[in-house]
């Protein structure tokens, strides 16, 4: 798992630079990367169980699902930003490699750290878009009240 | 016995119409006869062809057949379980006619009809005698016009109800009615038509070999209505001939005379009788002689009346040797306006919760919250849910072009129309029947009868959804168009409203 989302973060979409590695060691090591990746699957896993199976409102519409879409995109985003955050820069285990000796080197490393937390929210948010998708047409053929939605785009 | 027996259901004269009406109406609700009648098959008989009433009448018989032909599968205890056929059609809908046609009363006066021209005014001269035919009849009898029925005549109605018994259509109505069928008649005893009609179709039905064993039974109507007055100066020029003071003095000549006759002989199984204080303030039928014009307000006695027929169903053929002899009644006084409360434990069964669920059926499809609100927008009205996978009948057939279309707004629309004037006009009649709570609001549209939760149509809409790709409604035979509507609605409806 920690590979696979290494994998996916580090190198496709290519969050990674060679000089500063080591602060990301952190989300390997202590399974940063899994945390951040079960809040992708699972946060629309729940927001779709909420809208197709325990909300029994029969006249829902694109707009409403609309609207759950982006919930589910912002929550994600936020989510996994302040995941990240917490891992890379809110802990001691880093303090030493973000404040370095070298104030030059400490400022371009917490910059990068801060660019990397916005890069992964940000690409949560196609991956959100992605997962949502698939959780979407997964569990709306056992929705009883909106099986029919999204209407169009399929 | 089998399980498949015919009624036969006369109604004579405008009231037979509109009892005739108030069954159709229950039984579109759901109300099942037992005994095994599985098969009612009405007949008009009336000279008053244009009559308001009557028409009326055919129109809810003729949806009511084309509806039922378009639904697979009723059991009983549903929306339209029971099959109502006309005396020609087997079971194919025909629109076919209900009417029992009259030979000679479209253009004839009754002076016509009789051949009074033809006699002799010197009987000494002659073996007829125009004299004697004036004894018995007026003149205004004699130039009546036969088309707008015998207002309020029975004595002409006699001779030319007489015809009926000659007639092709009586001798096929024979020929039809099997050893377990039975016969159930409808009049009036204070108007024409029916007044006379009953006696002389009795007599004619035991004068059958065939029919001689047949369970037969009546309901006969006391005065439960009054006649308004004409404008005075056209009453000058042309006194009315039907006045509601002489209805009492008529039934009460007539019921003797029945008496006499029909329970006498033993003509019958069973008479039911049924009247009602008339009320003159603001509830006086406008004065229309007869045709188009006279149609009526339903009143809540000709439901009451159509319950009799439930209960001959019900009752076993009698071997006693006296007809028995029944009086509708109310269980408890009302005042002002009867509710189910006042009404019979046996009635309330029959009708309560059919009527409630048809209400709301109605009330669902016709109000602006109800269906319009779900048409296109909740899953249960919307098709092409297949592309997604999963078995074909995921997709809705009950979409906008079903609702739109002219199988649903010519027969289902039409028809819940009748249905809810019928109530409506229940409720402002004398006595007023107002069972159900008079404004239908969305969000308790399902509270109709006392005790049930307030819930509204959102709830039907749910309950739908559920419903739409389930093994309750599918399969079905998707070439009988109704039949995905009504079997989605029995369910979701009669969940809430009738357990
Ligand atoms: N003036 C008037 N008379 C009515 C009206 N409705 C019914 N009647 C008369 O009330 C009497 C009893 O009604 P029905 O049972 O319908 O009578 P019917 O058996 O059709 O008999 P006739 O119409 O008299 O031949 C009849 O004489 C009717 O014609 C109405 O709206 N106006
Ligand atoms: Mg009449």
């Amino acid at each position: 798992m920690n590979q696979i989302f290494a994998w996916i973060y580090e190198k496709v979409f290519s969050i990674d630079s060679p000089e500063f590695t080591p602060i990301l060691d952190i989300l390997y090591d202590q399974d940063g990367y899994v945390i951040v990746g079960i809040a992708l699957i699972f946060i629309p896993f729940v927001i779709w169980s909420v809208f197709y199976f325990l909300i029994q409102y029969p006249y829902l519409s694109n707009l409403h699902w609309r609207i759950c879409f982006a919930t589910q995109i912002l929550i994600t985003f936020v989510l996994s930003w302040f995941i990240v955050y917490k891992f890379v820069i809110d802990t001691d285990a880093n303090t030493p490699l973000l404040y370095p000796s070298n104030e030059e080197y400490g400022q371009a490393i917490r910059s990068f750290a801060r660019i990397v937390s916005r890069k992964i929210a940000f690409s949560n948010i196609l991956l959100s878009a992605i997962f949502g998708y698939i959780w979407v047409l997964v569990l709306r053929r056992w929705s009883k009240q909106n099986i029919h939605l999204p209407k169009k785009y399929i | 016995m089998s399980d498949k027996r015919k009624l036969f259901v006369i109604g004579i004269g405008g009231t037979g119409s509109r009892v005739i009406k108030s069954l159709s109406l229950l039984l579109a609700s759901g109300c099942t006869l037992k005994g095994g009648f599985t098969n009612i098959i009405p007949i008009i008989i009336d000279p008053d062809n244009s009559n308001g009433d009557l028409m009326r009448t055919m129109e809810i018989l003729n949806l009511y057949q084309k509806i039922r032909i378009n639904i697979d599968g009723v059991d009983k205890g549903e929306f339209f379980n029971q099959k109502i056929q006309s005396l020609k059609s087997n079971n194919r809908y025909d629109n076919i006619d209900f009417r029992f046609f009259l030979k000679g009363v479209d253009t004839n006066t009754f002076e016509n009809y009789i051949g009074f021209r033809n006699l002799n005014e010197d009987y000494t001269k002659s073996t007829d005698d125009k004299n004697f035919i004036r004894l018995l009849y007026s003149k205004k009898n004699l130039k009546s016009e036969l088309k707008v029925g015998f207002k309020g005549h029975p004595n002409m109605g006699t001779v030319v109800l007489d015809q009926i018994t000659q007639s092709e259509t009586f001798k096929y109505f024979v020929d039809k009615c099997d050893k377990d069928d039975a016969i159930f008649l409808i009049n009036s005893i204070f108007g024409g038509t029916g007044a006379a009609g009953l006696p002389l179709l009795l007599k004619s039905i035991k004068s059958q070999e065939k029919l001689k064993n047949t369970k037969i039974g009546a309901i006969t109507y006391l005065p439960y209505f009054e006649i308004g007055k004409k404008d005075p100066e056209i009453e000058a020029a042309d006194p009315e001939e039907i006045k509601s003071n002489s209805f009492l003095e008529k039934t009460k000549v007539a019921i003797a005379y029945y008496n006499r006759t029909i329970i006498e002989n033993k003509e019958l199984d069973s008479i039911y009788f049924i009247g009602h204080e008339t009320n003159s303030i603001n509830h006086e039928y406008e004065h229309h002689i007869g045709a188009n014009l006279q149609k009526n307000d339903a009143n809540f006695l000709e439901l009451a009346g159509s319950l009799a027929i439930f209960d001959f169903c019900e009752s076993p053929k009698k071997t006693e040797n006296k007809p028995l002899v029944k009086e509708y009644g109310l269980d408890k006084s009302f005042d002002g306006e009867i509710e189910f409360d006042h009404l019979s434990k046996r009635d309330r069964d029959v009708i309560e919760r059919n009527l409630a669920c048809f209400k709301v059926f109605s009330d669902y499809l016709l109000e602006e919250k109800g269906l319009k609100r779900a048409l296109g927008v909740s899953r249960w009205t919307l098709d092409r849910i297949s592309s997604i996978g999963g078995p074909k009948y995921k997709n809705s057939t009950l979409t906008d072009s079903y609702f739109e279309g002219a199988e649903y707004t010519s027969s289902v629309e039409t028809f819940i129309h009748h249905f809810r004037d019928w109530l409506d006009e229940m409720r402002k009649n004398y006595p007023a029947f107002a069972p159900f709570p008079k404004t239908c609001n969305s969000k308790d549209a399902l509270r109709v009868l006392p005790g049930k939760p307030f819930k509204g149509f959102r709830s039907i809409d749910r309950e739908n959804n559920r419903l739409i790709s389930s093994r309750k409604i599918w399969p079905h035979d998707t070439t009988k168009v109704h039949s995905a509507l009504f079997r989605l609605f029995e369910h979701s409806i009669r969940k809430f409203v009738s357990k």
